[in-house]
């Protein structure tokens, strides 16, 4: 009974630990695995197209304006800090997602955008996921 | 009980080995994976960065709203809302060409640059171009469209709006000349936009003496004419001149369609070249179809 209990602690420990090795190896390379750059990369993408469609629907004219178009057109769970500047930098008015608190900011874009035909201002994107 | 033991053991080892090379491949698969997703998206910023500044461009010359349609055997290359002859197209444009190359190229941290920049529109496929005399300015002032290929036009729809209301007389002069290649039709409206003016249809032959065929009379011997035929020695030369400001509110040119893709260039062209990869970006601005 001795001898059979010996082989059967040593058995279940050999057991144990290759288990442990083997998740042990199997976590380690999952954390390996790096998915922020992903996300980050959907992020920017979603976040060009929502920069586009503003444009087009003329959403950057005033702050209210911004401030409705992220408020009801884009995706819930992604915020945004958009503000508007004249190319020589100086900042008109800027517009936070409601209901978002700033964050680090996973992305930031530009676009271009031309006011009343003849003044060129910028609009600066940064976006992040809640 | 022991062979029971040892086949426990066995399946297990295969079990975490196979998972465990299931997992490394797909390790490798979403590596690879990434760093195309990454180029992907650089490629797709570039684009997103032409995209927008074609956008602007296309804006700032007026040229937002232009088909291409196609119908039987013509094709019409349609402008709405064309040109402003208050507006000073050559300053916007370069001061944007400006803000662009030195401003925005820092912000994003791309070499960026607008080249061969002017007011105006080309169609390859029937050696169209535009030429305009006096932008800006107002009175005296021409715009002028040259279609070599004008043996396959075969109608042209103008619509002018006149910042005036005091008119004398609308003539379509000679009244005898007719031709057989280009149905020209003219509307000239008022200031207030709703008021015709003129409106006349005439068959003409872009090989004929260009005239002043569509024209309106105001105080003071001021005109606003519409002609189409040779100028300048070309022939197929769409003009228009006027004394007082004038918008250009539509325009259809109708081609013999030949089945092949129709490219509507604007005169300007983007070059972007990102800092720090090797994805670039070169193209005429315009549209096809």
């Amino acid at each position: 009974m001795h001898k059979r209990g010996l082989f059967f602690s040593l058995d279940a420990a050999f057991a144990l630990f290759l288990t442990l090795f083997f998740v042990t190896f199997i976590l380690y390379t999952l954390s390996q695995l790096d998915t922020s750059e992903l996300t980050k990369t959907e992020l920017l993408a979603y976040s060009q197209s929502v920069a586009e469609t503003m444009e087009v629907q003329d959403s950057y004219s005033s702050a209210a304006a911004m401030s409705n178009f992220l408020a009801n057109y884009t995706r819930p769970g992604i915020c945004y800090n958009i503000t508007l500047y004249t190319h020589a930098h100086v900042s008109l008015y800027s517009v936070l997602t409601p209901g978002c608190t700033q964050n680090s900011y996973p992305i930031t874009i530009y676009r271009t955008y031309i006011q009343n035909n003849d003044s060129f201002s910028y609009v600066f994107f940064q976006g992040w996921y809640q | 009980m022991n062979r029971k033991g040892f086949l426990f053991t066995l399946f297990l080892l295969f079990f975490f080995v196979s998972f465990i090379l299931v997992l490394l491949a797909y390790k490798d698969w979403y590596v690879q994976y990434k760093d195309s997703s990454h180029a992907l998206s650089e490629a797709a910023t570039v684009a997103y960065v032409y995209d927008d500044i074609a956008q602007d461009f296309v804006q700032l010359n007026d040229m937002n709203d232009v088909e291409i349609l196609r119908s039987g055997s013509n094709v019409t290359v349609s402008f709405l809302g064309l040109y402003n002859s208050s507006k000073n197209y050559t300053s916007l444009l370069h001061s944007y060409e400006s803000t662009v190359e030195n401003n925005y190229s820092q912000e994003i941290q791309m070499n960026m640059s607008l080249d061969s920049v002017a007011y105006g529109f080309s169609i390859p496929e029937y050696r169209v171009s535009t030429q305009v005399i006096g932008m800006g300015t107002g009175v005296g002032s021409s715009f002028s469209i040259f279609i070599d290929n004008y043996q396959n036009l075969t109608a042209i729809n103008l619509t002018l709006l006149v910042q005036n209301k005091s008119k004398e007389t609308a003539t379509i002069l000679p009244v005898g000349l007719k031709g057989t290649q280009t149905t020209v039709s003219v509307t000239i409206l008022d200031s207030s936009g709703t008021n015709q003016v003129l409106k006349a249809s005439k068959v003409l032959d872009g090989n004929a003496l260009l005239q002043n065929l569509f024209q309106v009379r105001y105080g003071r011997g001021s005109l606003v004419t519409v002609g189409y035929g040779v100028l300048q020695g070309r022939n197929g030369v769409l003009s228009f001149s006027y004394d007082y400001n004038v918008t250009l509110l539509g325009l259809d040119l109708t081609f013999k369609d030949f089945n092949q893709t129709l490219h509507v260039n604007f005169n300007g062209s983007i070059d972007i070249k990102p800092q720090v990869s090797g994805v670039s970006q070169t193209q005429m601005i315009g549209i096809e179809g």
